[in-house]
């Protein structure tokens, strides 16, 4: 089996099932957040603001902030390794698709740094 | 997004610069932009979970949930798109 470094799990099934939860606590969010905007249509500061102010959503947008980063970097990782390969890029496919990856997680460490900023510095 | 975000919480005037922001063509653009290509990956994805699960794997439901997914994915996007506007 190819044993493979820069994938964020030990195996492709990890990384599968990662892939599955994250998805859902992602659309749990999504939808919670929708319902948020439809319930309160016209919102205010006070009304925006309050609804991050109680810890149980604090938790839930922190716990998402994870699960994004964890789907991003699979489904990052998963399309790099699909489709730069040797075949579209040549022999120094490697080298770019390492620096690709690269990039992709720095992104992904900088928006987990600031959404814990955001989530709870203030 | 975030940078938005960031700002709308921060303070009421943060708030309000996000309104005034929003305001701006450009940005509405750009918020409808990411919003569209998250609608259609949260569909097209959820179709995935179904699918994982068993159901619509032959290639007439393969078929049929391709179009669910692209008619849904219309009618979000160019929902969030009259929301925006």
């Amino acid at each position: 089996m190819v044993t493979n470094v820069t994938s964020l799990g030990r195996s492709g099934l990890y990384d599968w099932i990662v892939q599955r939860f994250s998805a859902i606590i992602l659309a749990a969010y999504s939808f919670c957040i929708l319902a948020n905007f439809v319930m309160n249509p016209d919102m205010d500061f006070q009304t925006w603001s309050s609804i991050f102010e109680g810890n149980a959503m604090r938790f839930f947008s922190l716990i998402t902030l994870f699960a994004l980063c964890a789907h991003a970097w699979i489904g990052m990782w998963t399309v790099s390794t699909d489709y730069m390969t040797s075949l579209q890029l040549g022999e120094s496919a490697t080298f770019f698709r390492i620096m690709f990856q690269a990039g992709c997680v720095l992104l992904i460490a900088v928006y987990l740094l600031w959404g814990i900023k955001i989530f709870w510095g203030n | 997004m975030l940078y938005l975000l960031e700002l709308s919480l921060q303070s009421k005037s943060g708030f309000a610069l996000v309104l005034e922001l929003l305001d701006n063509v450009i940005v509405k653009f750009a918020a409808w932009a990411v919003l569209s290509g998250l609608l259609y990956h949260l569909i097209a994805g959820i179709k995935h979970l179904i699918m994982d699960l068993g159901y619509g794997e032959t290639l007439k439901g393969g078929f049929i949930g391709a179009c669910i997914t692209l008619a849904l994915s219309a009618v979000a996007i160019v929902t969030a798109g009259v929301w925006i506007w």
